[in-house]
C-alpha cells in the first residue's frame, strides 16, 4: 500500500469516528431538549442571592448601551444584584456613554471601571479579574458587551446553580442576533445552535459535562478566588476555566432556557480573526490540559481533551487530508488502492451532517425551514472548509507565537452598529 | 439617430456578407463531397501504406515521415518486419518507440510475413509450423512493447501453400503482394473467406493505373526506406492527385494467436481492454510503466474496507432513520406550541 492509502484510512478512521461520535451527541442533545421542554423553572426564589454581573468591555461604544441597559432590566431584584462595567483600555466614546448611564441610573448598582494601558488592555482575562476584585457578589454572572439578555435569564441561571451544589456554574444559551444580516450570519447562527444542542446539551446529557461559553454564565465566586481568577495567558479563558473547574470536583450545568442574544461578525475577515483566536486558544488548552488525559483525578474533562484533540487535530488534519486526495485523485495524480471505497460513503457523511443539523436546529422554533435546510447544505461546502482553513492559520500562528516567543495577543471581535 | 441607424445599415450588410460567403463555400464543399463519393465509388476503398519498415531504416526518418503524414491529415498502416531475435536489445525498445509513435498519430501496424529462405540453416525445409511459431513470437514480442498489429502483409502466392493456411487464419486482413505470374491451378485450392483482403500497390503504378486492381480494397504503398524528400515527393504525389484515402479506422480487423489484438472503429483493444494510444507513449515512460507494474504486483494484497464500509453504511442508515423520527416528533412539537 502507498501513504496515499494510508492516509486516505487514516482520514476515513478520523472522520467517521467524529461523525459517529457527533451522532451520538446529537440524540443526546435532542433527549436533554425533550427533558428541559417538560422542566418547570420556579418564577420566584425563596432566596436571592447576591450577583456581581461583570461585562467586560473594550472599544465597545456601538452596542454598550444597550447591554447595560438590558443588565439593568434583568428579572432579578434590583438590590440583589450589580453591574460592573470593566471599561478595558478603550479608546471610543465608552466612558463617556457608561458615565452618563450611571448617571441616569443613579439608584442602582452600576459600576464602571475604567482601565488605562498599564493595569488595562491585556484582554478578557485581565478585566475579568479586575471585575472580579472589585465585585462582592456570593455568585458572579459574565456577560459579552455586545449582550441583550432575556429578562429571566439570570434568575434561571442562579435557581439551577442554588439548587445543586455540585455545580460550580451553569451556562446559559445564546442566540445569533443578526442572523439574518447576510450569509455568513446565517452560517453562524446554525452552527451556535448546533454546537449548543450537539456539544453543550448532548455533553451534558450523556456525561454532565459543559463548556464555558464566554457569556451568559454564573459560578460560584467561592471558585474561581481559589483558582485565583482567569488565566491571563489564555486567550479562550472560558475553556481553560471549565477545565479548572471540572478539575476541583465542580460541574457545569447547561440551562438552555436562559438565553442571551449576541452579534456574531458579519464580514469574513472580523470572523476569520475571531476564529483564529478561539482556535489559537483552545490550542493552547489542549496542550495544557494534555498531561491530564491518562490522569483519572481528572475525571470527564478527559473526553474533552479527548474531544478537543479528535477536532482540532485529527479531525480537521483527516478533512484537509481528504479534500487534498480527492483533487489529486480527480487530477490523476494520485492512486488509491483500496477496495470499498465508494461515493456512497460520502453521500452518507453528508446526509448524517445535513439531518444531524437540521435535529439540532429543530429545537428551536422557526429555524427548521427549507432556507436553513438549504444553507446547511451550502455549509458543508462552504463553511466548512472555511473552518479547515481558519483552523490550519490559527494552527499555524500558535506555534509561531511559540516560536518566536510572541506575546498572545486577544483579539477583540469588532462590532457592526 | 443618424448614427444609430447608419451603424444598423453596416451591420445588415456585414450580416448579408457573411450569409453569401457561408453559402458559397457550404456550396462548394457540397459539391466536393459528391466529387469525393464518385471517386469512392469508382475505386473501392484506397489506404494509404508506409511500406518496408525496418529495425535497421533511419528513425528519425521514419519520424520525420509520420509527422509529414500528420501534417497531412493522413491515417496510414504501417508495415512492420517481424523480430525474433534480440528483443531486449535496445535498438528493439528505439524501434517500438517509433511505431508506438506511429500508432499515436493515426497509424495501424501491420505484420510483413517473415522472408523465408527455401532451406533452413540445417538444410531441412522450412515448415509451417515453425514458421508459424516465429510469426507469433513476432506478434507477441510487439504486443509486450505496446505495438499492436492489426493484419499481416504477405505474398499473394504464400496464400496457396497448404501449410501456411494454419498461420495466416490468425488474421481476418491480410495486404497482399500481388504477382501477375501465378503459375498456380487456382481451381485445386480453397482458402479462407477473409473480411479484408487489400491489395498493395506501388504509388507510382497506382497513379498510372499500372496495376489492375481487381480488389474492391487497396492499399497505396510508399517506400518508407528513402530519403525524405523523395518520401516527401511520392506522398505529394497522392496529395496532388486529390486521392480520397480511406481513414484506417473503417477497417474492422483482428489478429489472433494466443492473445488477440481487434482494431475498428472504437479503437485498437489486445484482449478486449481497450488499448487505443491517444498519445506518444515515449521509452522512458513504458520502461516506468514497468516499474509500476512490478510495485503493483507487490501491492496485490490491497486493503479492502468493503466490510467495514457495510458496517459504516448500515450504522449510518440507522442514525439517518433517527433523525428523522426525531425531526417528525419535532414538527409536531412546534406545531403544538404554535396552538397553544
Amino acid at each position: 500500500m502507498s501513504i496515499v492509502d494510508y492516509l486516505v484510512i487514516y482520514s476515513l478512521i478520523v472522520i467517521w469516528i467524529t461523525v459517529f461520535m457527533n451522532v451520538i451527541l446529537v440524540i443526546s442533545g435532542y433527549i436533554y431538549y425533550s427533558k428541559i421542554n417538560n422542566e418547570q423553572m420556579d418564577e420566584q426564589l425563596k432566596d436571592y442571592p447576591f450577583i456581581s454581573i461583570l461585562v467586560p468591555a473594550h472599544n465597545e461604544a456601538v452596542v454598550i448601551k444597550k447591554t447595560v441597559t438590558a443588565l439593568l432590566e434583568l428579572d432579578y431584584p434590583k438590590d440583589k444584584y450589580e453591574v460592573i462595567i470593566i471599561n478595558d483600555n478603550s479608546s471610543d466614546n465608552s466612558a463617556q456613554i457608561l458615565q452618563e448611564m450611571q448617571r441616569n441610573y443613579e439608584e442602582r448598582n452600576l459600576i464602571v471601571i475604567n482601565t488605562d494601558n498599564i493595569i488595562g488592555g491585556k484582554g478578557k482575562s485581565n478585566a475579568l479579574n479586575i471585575g472580579l476584585e472589585k465585585s462582592t457578589g456570593d455568585i458572579l454572572a459574565v456577560y459579552d458587551a455586545d449582550n441583550t439578555p432575556d429578562r429571566k435569564a439570570l434568575k434561571y441561571l442562579v435557581q439551577t446553580l442554588i439548587k445543586d451544589k455540585s455545580l460550580g456554574a451553569v451556562i446559559g444559551k445564546f442566540r445569533c442576533r443578526n442572523k439574518d444580516r447576510n450569509l455568513l450570519t446565517n452560517f453562524i447562527n446554525i452552527e451556535t445552535l448546533t454546537y449548543q444542542w450537539m456539544a453543550q446539551a448532548g455533553r451534558w446529557n450523556l456525561l454532565s459535562l459543559c463548556t464555558i461559553p464566554g457569556t451568559n454564565f454564573v459560578v460560584r465566586r467561592e471558585i474561581m478566588n481559589e483558582m485565583g481568577g482567569w488565566d491571563t495567558k489564555a486567550i479562550t479563558e472560558d475553556t481553560e476555566v471549565s477545565f479548572r473547574i471540572y478539575r476541583m470536583g465542580y460541574k457545569i450545568k447547561f440551562m438552555p432556557l436562559a438565553v442571551t442574544y449576541e452579534q456574531e461578525p458579519e464580514t469574513i475577515k472580523v470572523w476569520f480573526r475571531q476564529r483564529n483566536r478561539w482556535v489559537k486558544g483552545n490550542i493552547y488548552v489542549v496542550i495544557k490540559n494534555l498531561k491530564y488525559l491518562f490522569n483519572t483525578k481528572a475525571g470527564v474533562t478527559r473526553f474533552d481533551i479527548l474531544y478537543y484533540t479528535l477536532v482540532y487535530f485529527f479531525f480537521l488534519s483527516a478533512s484537509l487530508i481528504s479534500d487534498f486526495i480527492f483533487i489529486l485523485g480527480g487530477a490523476n495524480l494520485v492512486q488509491i488502492h483500496i477496495g470499498g471505497y465508494e461515493v456512497i460513503l460520502w453521500f452518507m457523511a453528508l446526509l448524517v451532517f445535513i439531518l444531524s443539523v437540521m435535529v439540532a436546529i429543530s429545537t428551536e422554533k422557526g429555524e427548521l425551514n427549507f432556507k436553513n435546510v438549504l444553507i446547511i447544505l451550502l455549509s458543508y461546502f462552504t463553511y466548512c472548509k472555511m473552518w479547515a482553513i481558519v483552523s490550519v492559520a490559527g494552527f499555524y500562528n500558535y506555534i509561531r507565537d511559540i516560536v518566536f516567543k510572541r506575546e498572545v495577543k486577544w483579539y477583540k471581535t469588532e462590532r457592526f452598529s | 439617430m443618424i448614427y444609430k441607424n447608419k451603424f444598423l445599415i453596416y451591420k445588415i450588410i456585414v450580416i448579408l456578407i457573411c450569409f453569401i460567403t457561408t453559402s458559397f463555400f457550404t456550396g462548394s464543399i457540397e459539391c466536393r463531397a459528391e466529387t469525393n463519393k464518385e471517386n469512392l465509388q469508382s475505386k473501392g476503398e484506397i489506404y494509404f501504406y508506409l511500406d518496408n519498415v525496418t529495425p535497421f531504416n533511419s528513425l528519425n526518418n521514419l519520424i520525420d515521415e509520420i509527422d509529414y503524414l500528420k501534417d497531412n491529415g493522413i491515417q496510414f498502416f504501417i508495415e512492420a518486419s517481424p523480430i525474433f531475435v534480440n528483443q531486449d536489445l535496445k535498438a528493439m525498445g528505439r524501434f517500438a518507440e517509433c511505431l508506438r509513435y506511429a500508432q499515436a498519430n493515426e497509424g495501424k501496424v501491420i505484420l510483413k510475413f517473415p522472408i523465408i529462405n527455401s532451406k533452413g540453416v540445417d538444410g531441412e525445409s522450412v515448415s509451417g509450423q515453425l514458421i508459424r511459431e516465429k510469426v507469433k513470437v513476432a506478434f507477441n514480442n510487439y504486443t509486450n512493447y505496446w505495438v499492436y498489429p492489426v493484419g499481416m502483409s504477405v505474398n499473394e502466392s504464400l496464400l496457396y501453400r497448404e501449410d501456411l493456411k494454419n498461420l495466416l487464419e490468425c488474421t481476418d486482413t491480410l495486404f497482399l503482394d500481388s504477382q501477375d505470374n501465378l503459375n498456380i491451378d487456382m481451381n485445386n485450392y480453397t482458402i479462407k473467406s477473409y473480411d479484408n483482403i487489400i491489395q498493395k500497390i506501388n504509388v507510382d503504378d497506382y497513379i498510372k493505373n499500372n496495376k489492375i486492381n481487381i480488389y474492391d480494397k487497396s492499399a497505396i504503398c510508399v517506400e518508407s526506406d528513402c530519403n525524405f524528400q523523395e518520401f516527401k515527393k511520392n506522398v505529394d504525389k497522392i496529395l496532388n492527385k486529390e486521392i480520397i484515402l480511406t481513414a484506417n479506422n473503417r477497417l474492422n480487423s483482428y489478429m489472433k494467436f494466443d492473445n488477440e489484438v481487434k482494431s475498428n472503429s472504437k479503437g485498437i483493444f489486445f484482449n478486449n481492454e481497450d488499448v487505443t494510444q491517444q498519445r506518444f507513449i515515449s521509452e522512458e515512460e513504458y520502461k516506468n510503466a514497468f516499474v509500476k507494474e512490478d510495485s503493483k504486483e507487490e501491492n496485490l494484497v490491497k486493503k479492502d474496507l468493503t466490510l467495514s464500509n457495510k458496517m459504516i453504511e448500515i450504522v449510518s442508515t440507522v442514525a439517518l432513520l433517527i433523525f428523522l423520527i426525531i425531526l417528525v416528533l419535532s414538527k409536531n412539537i412546534e406545531r403544538k406550541r404554535f396552538f397553544k
